[in-house]
Order: C-alpha cells, then sequence, then structure tokens
C-alpha cells in the first residue's frame, strides 16, 4: 500500500510542487492548508510530515508541538520545509521532535531522499 | 531635495537584496540582470506581492513585481495560480533577505504576503531598489523599503544560518 505523505504549506503551488516531486516514487498525497486544518488530517495512515513554518492562522512550530504532545504521534517523523533558515527556530523544532529542517526553495532529489530515508527509519 | 546619502549598512541591504532576487530566480533557471531603465519598466508590470516585516533593529515592507513571463517560469508545471506563486516567491525571496540579516544579527518577523494587480505599480516617495529583466524581456522590479534602528551595526553571529536547498536531518 502507498505511504501517505501529509503536506501541510499555505501555498497551493508549494504544495502542489511537493507532490510532483513525491509521486513519482508511488507516495499518496494528502494536503493541508495550515496548521489547523493539519491537525484534523493527521492520524494512523500517515507515514511523514512535511510542513511549513509561517502559516496563518496556526503556523508550522505551534503545529509540531501540538500533535507531538499526543503519545499517538511520537513516532511521526515531521519535517520542517520553510524559507527560514534561523537556527534559534531549527533549535526549537527539534527539541519538540521535528525529525528534519529544509530551506526552501528545496531541492526535489534531496527531498525525496529525506522522505524515503525517515520513513525507513521509523519501521 | 537632494537624497541624504545611503550609509554603509543601507548599501549593504540593497547588495543582498539585489543578490537574492538573481539567485531566487536562478533557482528556477530564470536569469535576470540588473536594469535601471525605470519608464521601460512599470507599464510591463502585473502582479505585485508585497510582506511587511518588523523586528528590534529593522522594519519595512519587500515589494516583488512581475510581469507574467518571468513568474510563468520559475513556475513550470507545478505553478498553481500566478497570485499564489507570487506570493510564495515574494515570500521565498524575503526569506533569503532575512537568512542574510540572521548572519549579521538581525532578525524580524515576516507577515502573510499580499499580491496586487494592475499596470505601472510602484511604491510612492519610496527609492526603486532594482529593477531586473529576464532574458526574453519578462520584468522582475525589487523594492525594499527599511527603517532602521538607529545606530545599527552588522556584526556577523557565530551561529550557523541555513542556506536555501539545505536539507538537515536530526
Amino acid at each position: 500500500m502507498a505511504k501517505k505523505v501529509l503536506i501541510v504549506d499555505d501555498s497551493q503551488t508549494v504544495r502542489h510542487q511537493i507532490a510532483l516531486a513525491l509521486r513519482p516514487s508511488g507516495y499518496e498525497i494528502v494536503e493541508a492548508v495550515d496548521g489547523v486544518d493539519a491537525r484534523e488530517k493527521v492520524d494512523d495512515s500517515i507515514a511523514i510530515v512535511l510542513c511549513d513554518v509561517n502559516m496563518p492562522r496556526m503556523n508550522g512550530l505551534e503545529f509540531l508541538e501540538a500533535i507531538k504532545r499526543d503519545e499517538r504521534n511520537a513516532s511521526l517523523p515531521v519535517v520542517m520545509l520553510t524559507t527560514e533558515g534561523n537556527p534559534g527556530m531549527i533549535d526549537r523544532a527539534k527539541k519538540a521532535g521535528a525529525k528534519g529542517w529544509i530551506v526552501k526553495p528545496f531541492k526535489a532529489e534531496l527531498l525525496t531522499a529525506a522522505v524515503a530515508k525517515l520513513i525507513a527509519a521509523r519501521r | 531635495m537632494d537624497m541624504p546619502c545611503p550609509s554603509p549598512v543601507d548599501t549593504y541591504i540593497e547588495e543582498i537584496v539585489q543578490q537574492a532576487t538573481i539567485d531566487l530566480f536562478s533557482h528556477y533557471a530564470v536569469e535576470i540582470g540588473p536594469n535601471s531603465d525605470l519608464c521601460a519598466i512599470l507599464p510591463n508590470v502585473a502582479l505585485c506581492g508585497v510582506i511587511g516585516f518588523t523586528g528590534p533593529d529593522i522594519r519595512g515592507s519587500l515589494m516583488l513585481a512581475c510581469s507574467s513571463e518571468p513568474l510563468k517560469l520559475v513556475g513550470g508545471e507545478g505553478l498553481t495560480t500566478m497570485r499564489d506563486w507570487l506570493a510564495e516567491l515574494t515570500n521565498q525571496l524575503l526569506g533569503r533577505v532575512k537568512n542574510r540579516l540572521v548572519a549579521m544579527g538581525v532578525d524580524f518577523y515576516a507577515s502573510t504576503p499580499v499580491v496586487l494587480g494592475g499596470g505601472r505599480i510602484a511604491p510612492i516617495n519610496s527609492q526603486p531598489l532594482g529593477h531586473l529583466f529576464t532574458a526574453d524581456g519578462g520584468v522582475v522590479s525589487v523594492w525594499f523599503d527599511t527603517e532602521l534602528r538607529a545606530g545599527l551595526e552588522l556584526v556577523p553571529t557565530t551561529n550557523a544560518v541555513l542556506r536555501e536547498g539545505s536539507t538537515l536531518l536530526f
């Protein structure tokens, strides 16, 4: 069965670009437009989350901290995908349980490799 | 009235904004270069993305105006709507500028981008920072209006700021 990737970004174009990069590797894509939307879509079927940081309503770091407070999401890999390269924000994400940080614009081959590695490591 | 001479900090910021714009479009395989012919540019601008930002040392707005050609080129097959894509590009441009400034000890928070459409878009009472053309004649234009804290000096920090395209796994 195809692994599900939850893409959280307020830009429809970015969600589409990520999906274009991952679909050839056989992933099923689930999309969310912000942290609030993403919280409703996180469940046991999601293999990995790729999440923007700066979004309206609930930003990516708030989303990360919220879902990691739930024990059921402890092993769910979350990778932040953002324009921010600030070490303070990266530390905050790492402490909250993120498994990676990618600075936009992303390189498709590196993104695909990171997703495959983190999903394999979760098994 | 004569304009005041830009400070070294102003000049540094102008340089990183211009280079960040060139680098951003280059990532999407669209080459652009500086051109100061303002009259030739403004009628061609179709959309303008605007983001405000504020921090202890700096506040202001970044405006990225484009004609449709470079927007379509950088969007490629991933492009959904021009409005959405320009908002994201404006966000990515400010992110590049921010990452350079964070490395010099200047941090700020950015707002959500808005996109305006129309002809002859230009800020009032603002010095255009740089006007850049694509190789095929499309237009990219950037304004970066800032207010700096008096006495601000840029000092390189010891914390490494991740560069665009970097992947860090924990």
